[in-house]
């Protein structure tokens, strides 16, 4: 069964400490009884995991380009060259 | 100081996030080529290695209370150390880290399982505009207002429905993948 705007909303708030410390109490008492409530929050701090891990692969992307920049950048021969010394007895 | 640099870059654009990136590159790459050139690694260890330490320190400089004792040179190669430890699955002992390096924590999740990385894979092919919108929500601390602009949305009401309605869909996907896959075949 798909989940309603306004359950995700609660549980976004759960997770993000926006909740009073009553409600939050509350909140957790339903998480010890309720098995389908403990399965939302935990699909949705899996989203919440996807997104990190989709955050790191852009960022990984973004400097891979700065890496192929610099690297095939006369003016920064030297540089690349100075790197490529460390390794140049060893088999790439 | 190189560390508020990076943390003023979350709102800025792609060609000033890379001239930062340029510059920790440029300050922080030979010295982890160095080091492993010495551990016996390959160029493109030393590139991988040096790649994700940049990732992590970028994550880690973005983050409020971010306040290192270490240089962001120096920092980048501590952690560097530590993935080449966790990567290569060497012994601690024969790399070589001081007190300040030896305080810098990883993340645990940083390399993801196989079953992470195919999952993520179906929900790009599926969402991707979805994961760009929550990643701005989440990691480029936009506001409401500036996320309806990016991303084309009339208000900020339109934006907030539309982040959760985009939760719900990432949701559903991994509940389908899971169930469909993971659950009976692994």
């Amino acid at each position: 069964m798909k989940i309603s705007l306004s359950k995700i909303r609660e549980v976004e708030n759960f997770l993000d400490g926006r909740m009073s410390a009553g409600a939050s109490l509350l909140f957790q008492v339903r998480l010890v009884c309720d098995p389908g409530l403990r399965l939302d929050v935990a699909l949705q701090q899996k989203v919440r995991d996807l997104i990190r891990m989709y955050h790191r692969k852009k960022v990984r992307e973004e400097v891979g380009s700065v890496h192929e920049r610099i690297f095939s950048d006369p003016v920064k021969s030297g540089f690349s060259q100075s790197i490529l010394l460390h390794f140049k007895d060893k088999q790439q | 100081m190189q560390t508020a640099t990076i943390v003023e870059t979350r709102n800025c654009t792609k060609a000033a996030r890379e001239r930062v990136f340029e510059q920790l590159y440029e300050r922080a790459f030979p010295s982890v080529a160095r080091f492993v050139s010495l551990m016996n690694g390959s160029f493109q260890d030393a590139k991988d290695i040096f790649q994700d330490a940049l990732v992590i320190y970028v994550e880690k400089a973005e983050d409020t209370g971010f306040a290192p004792s270490l240089s962001p040179e120096r920092y980048v190669l501590g952690i560097a150390k530590h993935l080449w430890v966790r990567k290569f699955k060497r012994d601690c002992k024969a790399v070589s880290l001081t007190d300040e390096e030896l305080a810098i924590t990883i993340p645990t999740d940083f390399y993801p399982t196989p079953h992470a990385v195919r999952l993520l894979r179906f929900v790009e092919a599926s969402g991707k505009k979805c994961l760009d919108l929550l990643r701005g929500f989440y990691y480029g601390k936009q506001t409401m207002h500036q996320l309806a602009e990016t991303f084309g949305y009339s208000s900020e009401h339109s934006v907030s429905v539309q982040k959760h309605k985009c939760l719900g869909k990432i949701r559903e996907s991994i509940k389908l993948k899971s169930f469909t896959y993971e659950d009976f075949f692994e």
